[in-house]
């Protein structure tokens, strides 16, 4: 049970041009489960070993509980990193890899023996203490490297991608385990993932991180639906971008004049709307005719590109809303007001 | 695998084995006859003589098995103790001019022996290095270094270092970490190094007679001055003896490099 704090983070190599990790900080409650959502590159798997104390950083701080750890070395912090890869020791069979941490803290044999049995059951994989690593499939070898290092009990856990060498299938098997066992074990958790449905499903919150730096912390439906700036907007796929002018409850834009729910003064801004905010037919506000240039099934929902005067946007409906609808023809489309989201230009900007 | 290849393999250890085995049996052949003139294909009589004269105290063969071997074993744990680094650093860090450096550390293999000797003897001399065991030792690393880090590097290389980063967020201290950790990984690689560094240095001939100012009368010495003398018994039996540790360390070797060639590999990988 372990409270989690950055501050300004920031790990700077040598002869590297931006940081590698720029003034990170946040905080993240006893026993959450947290991702570090971001594109390969973007400093997540460095937080992640400075946080378990591979690295030192150039600056800042990782206090666990609030006391400083920068000063402990890596075995004494309790903070077990799992890898991408199982990185199973590959001289020893499972059982040993399992109880590897039990015995570097010198836990006597027999109880080593005993808590490596009930971690082995814990990943469903009672009865494989005596194999070798080589002959696991990757889904079990993954497990084995979980059970490896939950059965330290460790203050944190931190996963960096653990899921991404899995095919599909494993994945969503493997990430439901991750999520049961994290529920059961209630450590503090990271989670490594480029991947934003998989954060989305797997964490209380999510901190994107982008070039180095923290874009925006919080739950996923607010990086989703209320995103800081349009660099987070851009990165969860948003692409109904239109620039305008608040005035008052409106926003006028090459769209026409909307509705929207926000309080904001007169300025500047962005709209952001999300694809699944648009609703074929009309409604109360903002209701627009708009021409059906293209339409795709992908699965549960259908994806429709519509030209609203000038602006095409893409729509996101049930399948039983775009039954009937016609390429090429007009069709009547609104868009609630709450489902609006504005991004007042040179403050959201100034993230990019 | 396929039947032809097996055969392929089959007659190909076979061919090994002749090539290896034939030019011997002249030497066993003479270490064990009484008399073995042209044209009998076998001697008419056979005698242990020369056998019981090389293992008695007056031929020095076991001495200079002990001196021989003595070298090769300090030579071959000096060079580990060097090797070990300068591999870890080659094989797993990149910096500039490291193809230099390889080079550098490649070239005591590309000049003839003769020349390192002659070079090096002056400035063993004025070290008080010659005549003696150490001096013999240190000239023996001249070559025995390059293969000893090439091998190595090659195991460094195909090592991964994300084990270790592995052990120590899960508990394990630097040294715990070396030792549960990286030697076992690396231990196939350097025993196969050392014992080729081992081979090397028991094949010496010109730098210890150069150095050594047959003082330091190694295997190799020894054999020579039989064999010059005309005593084909004796050379034979001492020449087998003088083989036996070269055929002991491939077959102890081809278990890692042909019988199980993944084992290396496998135990720097996942």
């Amino acid at each position: 049970m372990t409270d989690l704090t950055l501050t300004r983070l920031t790990k700077q190599y040598p002869n590297a041009g931006r940081p590698a990790l720029d003034g990170l900080s946040f905080s993240v409650k006893s026993g959450s489960m947290t991702a570090l959502l971001g594109p390969s590159g973007c400093g997540k798997t460095t937080a992640m070993k400075l946080i378990a104390g591979l690295i030192e950083p150039t600056s800042g701080d990782v206090c666990f509980d609030g006391r400083s750890v920068l000063a402990d070395p890596a075995e004494k912090r309790d903070a077990v990193m799992v890898f991408q890869s199982p990185l199973l020791f590959p001289h020893l069979d499972v059982a040993a890899n399992v109880g590897f941490g039990l015995r570097m803290r010198g836990v006597a044999r027999d109880e080593v023996a005993m808590r490596v049995e009930q971690m082995l059951t814990m990943v469903q994989l009672t009865g494989l203490g005596s194999r070798r690593p080589a002959v696991l499939s990757g889904g079990q070898q993954q497990r084995v490297a979980l059970a490896r290092a939950l059965i330290v009990r460790p203050r944190v856990l931190l996963l960096d991608e653990p899921l991404s060498n899995l095919d599909a299938h494993l994945r969503v098997e493997m990430r439901d385990l991750i999520k049961s066992l994290q529920r059961e074990t209630v450590v503090t958790t990271l989670f490594v993932t480029h991947d934003q449905a998989e954060a989305a499903i797997i964490a209380d919150q999510i901190a994107l991180i982008l070039n180095g730096k923290l874009a925006q912390f919080g739950p996923v439906q607010s990086l989703f639906q209320k995103p800081q700036s349009l660099a987070v907007a851009r990165f969860f796929g948003q692409r109904n971008v239109v620039p305008g002018q608040v005035q008052g409850r409106v926003f006028a834009s090459a769209l026409g004049p909307m509705l929207h729910g926000l309080t904001l003064g007169d300025r500047p801004a962005t709209l952001i709307l999300r694809p699944d905010a648009i609703v074929v037919g009309a409604g109360p506000e903002n209701t627009r005719t708009a021409t059906l240039q293209s339409r795709t099934y992908i699965g549960t929902q259908t994806q429709l590109h519509l030209q609203v005067g000038e602006v095409m946007l893409e729509a996101l409906v049930p399948p039983d809303q775009a039954a009937g609808l016609v390429v090429g023809a007009s069709l009547q489309i609104h868009v609630p007001p709450a489902a609006i989201w504005l991004l007042p230009q040179g403050e959201g900007t100034s993230h990019d | 695998m396929t039947a032809a290849r097996v055969r392929f393999r089959g007659v190909a250890v076979w061919v090994l084995a002749l090539w290896s085995v034939l030019p011997l049996v002249p030497l066993v052949i003479w270490s064990i006859a009484h008399g073995w003139r042209f044209p009998d294909i076998l001697p008419a009589k056979t005698t242990l003589a020369a056998w019981s004269f090389a293992l008695s105290d007056a031929s020095g063969v076991l001495v200079s098995l002990g001196v021989t071997a003595g070298i090769a074993a300090t030579t071959t744990l000096v060079s580990l103790v060097i090797a070990l680094p300068a591999a870890r650093v080659l094989g797993m860090h990149d910096f500039r001019a490291k193809s230099l450096v390889q080079t550098l550390i490649l070239t005591p293999v590309l000049v003839p022996g003769i020349a390192v000797a002659l070079g090096l003897h002056g400035i063993f001399l004025s070290l008080g290095l010659t005549n003696r065991l150490i001096g013999v030792v240190l000239v023996h690393l001249v070559p025995a270094l390059p293969y000893m880090i090439l091998i190595l590097t090659a195991v460094f290389a195909a090592y991964d270092r994300a084990f270790e980063d592995q052990a120590r967020s899960l508990g394990a201290s630097p040294l715990q970490t070396l030792w549960y950790v990286t030697l076992p990984a690396i231990l196939p690689g350097v025993l196969v190094a050392s014992l080729f560094t081992f081979l090397i240095s028991w094949s010496q001939f010109l730098l210890t007679l150069m150095i050594g100012g047959g003082r330091v009368v190694t295997m190799p010495l020894l054999l020579f001055g039989f064999a010059t003398s005309g005593r084909n018994d004796l050379t034979g039996a001492i020449a087998l003896i003088y083989i036996l540790p070269g055929i002991a360390i491939l077959i102890v070797t081809s278990r890692y490099l042909s019988g199980r060639p993944a084992a290396i590999v496998a135990l720097g990988r996942a």
